[in-house]
């Protein structure tokens, strides 16, 4: 028998008994209907990951830091106390030294380093306004884009004034003013600058030298207020993270008011991280497979770690992968339990036709194409099941992605179920070979099938 | 040409073996309309069962035109049935869900038969049967009598050397009965087959060349029609 003529009876003693049909295929449409969406969720999570780091990491620049825990979260127990060590969040890192920076400066293919300033700020105040505020305050990256509600930015890598300072959207809603009246006005830091930290000895020295007096003034605390002009109010964005974090002063200002807090103290030029530009042209991989040699040569017992662009991108493509999995699991357990659907129809058909089949093998059928015309009957069911199930989910995230978008604030054009035709018609062919090999079992039972057993008359 | 040799058909494992055939030799000759009579039980079944190749012989040869289909394989054997084997069957067995064309179509795509002529063949073998207005009705909305017909296109479809036809009347009443009898014989006349019909009926029996009489799996005799002895029958059952 011709394949084409199995088909088209197949698909004709499916039409047949459409009920049952339907009815199976259902069962196999609740299983690619979830591993539908699950593709879908995992595609449209893993391009908003890409829009996310993209719009906040430049990717021709490395992220280094002297302790691997600032990457790995919350190191709990037992540390080793470093002389070194800074205090950030409530969590001991070690830092980097200005040594350590200045081996990353020398590998081949840096541009620049540029460590995290950190400028913890007594408080803040603005303009007019009486309230005192904590904020973040963190140097401006000029490599990332931002998106302005007000004001003007430099273009993309050139770095603010050092007296500038740009403002989030939010804290101009805070405050109560609009994002264009904010523009000019004045940011004053209130910076206090710790003890500072002397030996015995020291003190010893300074009262011999310098008198009791001198040792006071040392010891006593210094306060600045530094005066800032706002240039710019950044836009609240779905992607950009750094925008709603805190203030943004220039690198130089940073760079100054850091140093200024930490003269005198153990933690003076020392970062918890620091960006490293890659020359463009140079891939940043290769410069961060550079580092471990550097500090080889240099100081055996010391290293620091480096994270890149596309290491960002696949830890949370990690995640993104690992709930995708999840979801996916549950439509492979449905799928699972709709091959077992199909098996027993399709063992029910096999009962119901005796006689069909009896009397195709008496017509000198073969038991192989008995078999087929089974098993094609069992494909056109994952067929059917399987446009049922992508078609359903593709309508479910068509409706659903506009209110997504809205509730997880994703921002407009943003939508976190992606429907791509390719993986969707790989599904779908993997069901009809799922569904085939279901039906592989009643189809040998057909196969199988004495016609003349069959065709007794009783 | 049809020839058993001392064939002997057993069922079942040795203490409780059942011998349905029982040292059968026969020749049954081209164009020849044979009927095996016998009563349920005697084995006539298996012995169409066994000439058509739809069973194997035990022990024995089974030849048709000369070709031992006792030793066939069964791919060999289900081409064999394919090509040169019609059959009819008392429960007519067509497809209720399809229509009388697709019926007819199924020997002829078994065989391969390209989607061009088998139209031809399938309004060719329809036509005989007078149910070419029926071609696109399904199966189910036929009378028992039609059905029968049906059966008789799809037997005739792959134009068959032997048509084996299993108490084709049984189900009939004797009006229609006859007709279906007419159709069968002026068929195999017309295309110079072989026709064997299995029955119990007597006047059925009656209008074949030969009658085969077979009791316990073994032949009883075999008598040739008295042509003057039909026609009165044949009358008889028209009053």
């Amino acid at each position: 028998m011709k394949l084409q003529d199995i088909f088209a009876r197949a698909g004709r003693s499916l039409r047949n008994a459409k009920g049952r049909t339907v009815l199976t295929s259902l069962a196999i449409a609740v299983g690619a209907f979830t591993l539908t969406l699950s593709l879908a969720a995992g595609e449209g999570a893993r391009q908003y990951a890409d829009k996310l780091i993209s719009s906040n990491v430049d990717p021709q620049s490395l992220f280094v830091v002297k302790d691997d825990s600032v990457f790995g979260g919350v190191s709990g127990g037992l540390q080793e106390y470093s002389a070194t060590a800074t205090q950030y969040g409530g969590i001991s890192f070690k830092t980097l030294s200005a040594k350590d920076l200045e081996i990353v400066s020398g590998i081949q293919g840096v541009e620049s380093v540029t460590p995290t300033y950190i400028v913890p700020a007594e408080y803040v105040t603005f303009e007019d306004k009486d309230t005192k505020y904590t904020t973040d305050i963190t140097a401006y990256d000029p490599s990332v884009r931002s998106e302005v509600a007000a004001g003007n930015l430099p273009p993309l890598g050139q770095q603010i004034e050092s007296d500038a300072v740009v403002v989030p959207q939010a804290y101009a809603e805070q405050l109560g003013i609009k994002p264009k009246e904010l523009v000019g006005q004045a940011v004053t830091l209130r910076l206090v600058k710790a003890n500072a930290q002397l030996t015995p000895k020291q003190v010893e020295t300074i009262i011999k030298k310098q008198g009791i007096k001198a040792l006071q003034k040392k010891l006593a605390a210094q306060s600045k207020d530094v005066k800032l002009i706002v240039v710019a109010v950044s836009a609240k964005s779905s992607t950009a993270l750094s925008t709603s974090n805190g203030l943004f002063i220039s690198e130089v200002k940073a760079k100054e008011l850091s140093d200024y807090l930490t003269k005198g103290t153990d933690q003076y030029q020392q970062y918890v991280s620091a960006t490293v530009k890659v020359k463009d042209g140079v891939d940043p991989e290769k410069v961060k497979e550079a580092i471990g040699p550097a500090f080889e040569k240099e100081d055996k017992n010391s290293t620091v770690s480096a994270r890149s662009a596309k290491d960002l991108q696949a830890l949370l493509f990690t995640i993104v992968n690992t709930l995708q999995g999840i979801v996916g699991g549950f439509g492979v357990i449905a799928l699972i339990a709709s091959v077992f659907g199909i098996i027993n129809t399709q063992y029910i058909s096999v009962l119901e036709r005796t006689r069909e089949i009896g009397l195709m093998k008496a017509l000198g059928m073969r038991g192989h194409h008995v078999s087929r015309l089974f098993q094609f009957e069992a494909a056109w069911i994952g067929l059917l099941g399987g446009i049922i199930g992508a078609g359903i989910a593709w309508g479910v995230g068509y409706l659903l992605n506009p209110w997504i978008t809205e509730q997880l604030s994703l921002g407009d054009g943003t939508y976190l179920l992606i429907f791509q035709p390719i993986p969707i018609a790989v599904l779908i062919l993997v069901l009809v070979i799922i569904a085939m090999l279901a039906g592989w079992f009643p189809a040998r039972k057909a196969a199988k099938l004495d016609p003349i057993e069959a065709l007794r008359t009783e | 040409m049809i020839q058993l040799e001392n064939v002997t058909k057993v069922y079942g494992k040795k203490d409780r073996s059942f011998t349905a055939l029982d040292n059968v030799t026969l020749t049954i000759q081209d164009g020849e309309s044979v009927a095996i009579v016998g009563k349920s039980g005697s084995g006539k079944s298996t012995l169409m069962h066994v000439m058509s190749g739809l069973d194997r012989a035990s022990t024995g040869t089974v030849s048709v035109d000369g070709q031992d289909i006792s030793k066939l394989k069964n791919k060999a054997l289900d081409s064999f049935r394919a090509e040169k084997i019609g059959f009819i069957f008392q429960a007519f067995f067509v497809q209720a869900n399809e229509t009388c064309a697709q019926n007819v179509s199924l020997p002829l795509e078994v065989l391969k038969v390209g989607r061009f002529s088998r139209k031809k063949r399938i309004q060719t073998a329809l036509q005989a049967v007078e149910l070419t207005d029926k071609a696109n009705e399904k199966a189910k909305n036929l009378s028992g009598g039609q059905k029968q017909r049906l059966a008789i296109a799809r037997a005739i479809a792959n134009k068959p050397r032997i048509l084996f036809a299993d108490e084709p009347t049984g189900n009939l009443d004797s009006v229609t009965g006859e007709l279906i009898e007419n159709l069968l014989f002026s068929f195999t006349k017309k295309l110079g087959s072989t026709l064997v019909i299995v029955t119990h009926d007597a006047d059925l029996a009656a209008k074949c060349d030969r009658q085969i009489f077979i009791r316990d799996g073994k032949i009883q005799e075999s008598q040739k029609k008295a042509k003057a002895a039909a026609k009165p029958v044949k009358k008889a059952k028209r009053v």
